[in-house]
């Protein structure tokens, strides 16, 4: 897979977020129309996802925390959502590429700091506003 | 090409493991502590600006052991400290010549915070130039701008290349905005120079100047105070002489002056040439060594 190809494949599972005065990105869950983005990119109870076509769809806001940043919204009519490939963030080593997917476009960067059973990882990526609820990807995708 | 990117990604993480067991952590000062590299065997070397106490430092190495250190000397001009491990450490880094690396050669930086592992920052080196003075009076062999982010506590660290070997030491002391690496070339005689005596040694001789420019165009640099029994004044040099040249290279700011007065120019004649009461004079000095508390 090129670079371009797995950022396109990637890109499939992404979704733009819009909802009250801003928005982010969110990734595809599954194939029930989850989608998971950050807390302070889905604030009320509805938003807009768009999709990689550019299709608009309404979705609900199901669950918030706040605490860990996370969101979830189901989109009602989203089973042709491609879902991302959901991988293992223990496997990571220090010095593996990966790759932010957002909405605006993608970044590449390697990890920074992994440490196995800790419920975050650290990128050295520049992120951009807009990058907020999206994908972090190996070189493979997953 | 599925491969080419993952081979790239495992790679680069093999660059971290091979890497690693050079990189520790110095808890050195309050809060956030700084990187360091495993030199040779019990010898750590980091950035003198980060190592804010003489006493009280542990070492975190590979591992996550944590052994206590003592310092062995500081020379602010380049921005190293070189620490003596009292105990494990049983490890050298393996070391890169500068000369390989090239602008947009891939690097990493590696540092460490404590028990947590290693961290890496990924780029590729964005200048090399030749040998330079730093702002504090160091002499530096290579310039090297590694284009990589230099996150709080990866000064002292390493920056490493595709196969994980020792290119030199990140700092962000020496320069504004983005950081510096100090070549392993550099490092290595510092490192020597600090073991054996305990600082860098620079020559003196003992003269406080000032830029001017003389009627006829020439600049210069004014006396304006001489050290007393300082080798100036020892050499016949006055008040109000208007230094020309130093062994040969025109002197037109300290710097210069500097750059002719390395360890090795301690108890050898040199020129200077000098404009006094409108009339040249070469006098011969012999710089002295810098008292250590006047650095």
């Amino acid at each position: 897979m090129t670079y371009a190809a797995l950022i396109e494949n990637l890109q499939r599972r992404t979704v733009q977020v819009l909802s009250g005065r801003g928005g982010g990105s969110g990734v595809v869950w599954d194939r029930g129309g989850l989608i998971v983005t950050n807390a302070h990119v889905a604030a009320g109870r509805y938003a807009e996802v768009v999709d990689a076509a550019g299709q608009r769809r309404r979705a609900r806001i199901v669950r918030r925390d706040r605490e860990r940043d996370l969101a979830l919204l189901v989109v009602a009519a989203g089973q042709d959502l491609e879902p991302a490939e959901i991988g293992d963030s223990d496997r990571l080593r220090a010095g593996e590429v990966v790759v932010a997917v957002g909405t605006p476009g993608a970044v590449a960067g390697v990890i920074h700091t992994a440490v196995p059973g800790r419920k975050w990882v650290q990128a050295d990526v520049h992120l951009a506003p807009g990058y907020s609820g999206g994908i972090l990807a190996d070189a493979g995708g997953v | 090409m599925e491969s080419a990117l993952l081979e790239l990604s495992n790679q680069l993480a093999h660059a971290v493991e091979l890497g690693e067991p050079a990189v520790v952590a110095v808890h050195g000062r309050p809060h956030v502590p700084s990187s360091g590299i495993l030199w040779r065997a019990g010898v750590v070397i980091t950035s003198d600006h980060t190592l804010q106490r003489d006493e009280d430092i542990t070492v975190t190495i590979a591992g996550g052991g944590n052994v206590p250190a003592t310092l062995a000397g500081r020379d602010g001009g380049t921005d190293l400290a070189v620490l003596r491990l009292t105990g494990g450490g049983d490890y050298a880094a393996k070391t890169v010549s500068d000369a390989s690396i090239k602008p947009g050669s891939l690097v990493l930086a590696l540092g460490r915070r404590g028990k947590d592992g290693v961290s890496a920052s990924f780029g590729v080196v964005s200048a090399v130039g030749g040998a330079w003075r730093t702002w504090r009076g160091g002499q530096i062999d290579r310039f090297i701008r590694p284009g990589v982010n230099i996150y709080p506590g990866f000064s002292g660290g390493a920056l490493v290349d595709v196969e994980g070997r020792v290119i030199g030491l990140n700092t962000s002391g020496l320069t504004r905005g983005s950081g510096v690496t100090v070549p392993a070339s550099t490092v290595s005689r510092v490192v020597e120079e600090l073991l054996s005596r305990g600082h860098v040694r620079r020559g003196f001789i003992g003269v406080g100047l000032h830029p001017v420019r003389l009627p006829d165009g020439a600049r210069g640099l004014i006396v304006l105070s001489l050290e007393p029994g300082g080798p100036a004044l020892q050499a016949g040099v006055m008040v109000g002489d208007v230094l020309l040249t130093l062994g040969g290279e025109a002197v037109i700011d300290t710097d210069a002056v500097q750059s002719q007065l390395g360890a090795e120019r301690i108890g050898t004649t040199v020129v200077a040439e000098i404009v006094r009461g409108g009339r040249r004079v070469s006098i011969s000095v012999v710089p002295a060594e810098r008292p250590v508390a006047e650095r």
